[in-house]
């Protein structure tokens, strides 16, 4: 997908296109749901979210005036959709534990690296993916968790030294 | 250079060699597109709300939005004063019926992307009473339900707004 033919896509997705709203959807739904997915560290939440990100997407469609990337434009609603989903679980007092996550994590690459991001703790993990994985700054955390950028650095290192710590240990393991 | 360009460790390059993207089990489009409904491009649909705000009489707007609060039953509907022309309001209406009086003053092409609008939200709850008809505690139809008393809120607030525009500020009395 060249430049171009993205712009395009967005303009005729905010003229009503479905057709081309759903190349959009082709173009990005792989890293949103790899953002969601590491987020929430389970594959059904993940893709609720990632739904439902598209939804929202969808219907803001016309609020993006093209000043940052859409995919930018897409990962922040993504983001937010994670967030209303996990509080939505808290209300829920359902107490779900996603054991599950780290079997259906990715298999190929670093699976060790997923297992212990699946098993961070829920704000530490957000933090981590988001910086650590999808390259966004302390600062762009802190304004899409509603966070001080203080509180972003000082979860992030401490996510980063369990990691380290949990790594080591399984690698003494081996 | 940041703390974490200085301290390159395996952390680090197990890190950069994770997917960023991820491919999900299932289709998910379907579901997706299956929830998008109608959306009028945002040009066209602020242009004629612009266009009602110029050539809706107040009066008209007024049953406009009155008709649609009685559409749904909204919890406030009740305290809205009714019009000041005579209307036979039945409730539930039939929205795009209801409103065809006030629809034939418009301009027919602003009066077209109105009635796609209108046309909408009265497909829209038609299917969505239906299954909950059968499926009353479904709590995904009742989002729905919500999403679309939601929209026609919306609907109900931009007529609002318009009567709430003096004449002197553009409404033609």
């Amino acid at each position: 997908m060249n430049s171009a033919d993205r712009d395009a896509w967005i303009r005729q997705a905010q003229r009503g296109s479905v057709a081309a709203f759903e190349r959009l959807y082709g173009a990005h739904v792989d890293r949103i749901y790899g953002l969601c997915l590491r987020m929430t560290a389970d594959p059904a939440t993940a893709e609720d979210c990632t739904q439902n990100a598209f939804i929202q997407a969808w219907r803001r469609l016309e609020q993006f005036q093209g000043r940052s990337g859409f995919g930018t434009w897409l990962h922040r609603i993504a983001v937010n959709e994670v967030l209303m989903a996990q509080r939505r679980q808290v209300l829920d007092s359902s107490g779900i534990v996603h054991e599950e996550a780290a079997a259906d994590a990715p298999t190929e690459v670093g699976l060790d690296l997923e297992t212990a991001i699946a098993e961070l703790p829920e704000q530490a993990r957000h933090i981590f993916v988001l910086r650590a994985v999808y390259g966004h700054t302390h600062e762009e955390i802190a304004e899409l968790l509603g966070l001080v950028s203080g509180t972003v650095r000082a979860h992030y290192h401490r996510a980063r030294q369990a990691l380290k710590e949990q790594l080591r240990l399984e690698d003494d393991n081996d | 250079m940041t703390e974490e360009q200085s301290q390159p460790d395996s952390l680090d390059r197990r890190i950069d060699a994770l997917r960023r993207e991820i491919t999900p089990q299932r289709d998910l489009w379907p579901g997706i597109a299956s929830r998008l409904g109608r959306r009028l491009p945002a040009r066209e649909e602020r242009s004629a709300f612009r266009r009602l705000n110029e050539w809706l009489p107040a009066g008209a707007a007024l049953v406009a939005g009155y008709l649609i609060a009685s559409w749904f039953p909204l919890p406030w509907a009740a305290e809205l004063s009714p019009p000041d022309i005579d209307v036979n309001v039945t409730s539930p209406v039939t929205l795009l019926t209801s409103v065809q009086p006030v629809l034939q003053q418009l301009p027919a092409k602003t009066r077209a992307v109105v009635e796609v609008e209108l046309s909408g939200l009265e497909q829209d709850r038609l299917s969505i009473e239906e299954a909950l008809a059968a499926d009353p505690n479904n709590p995904l139809l009742q989002e729905l339900r919500s999403s679309a008393e939601a929209r026609a809120v919306s609907v109900l607030a931009q007529m609002n707004r318009l009567t709430n525009t003096p004449a002197s500020e553009g409404l033609e009395m």
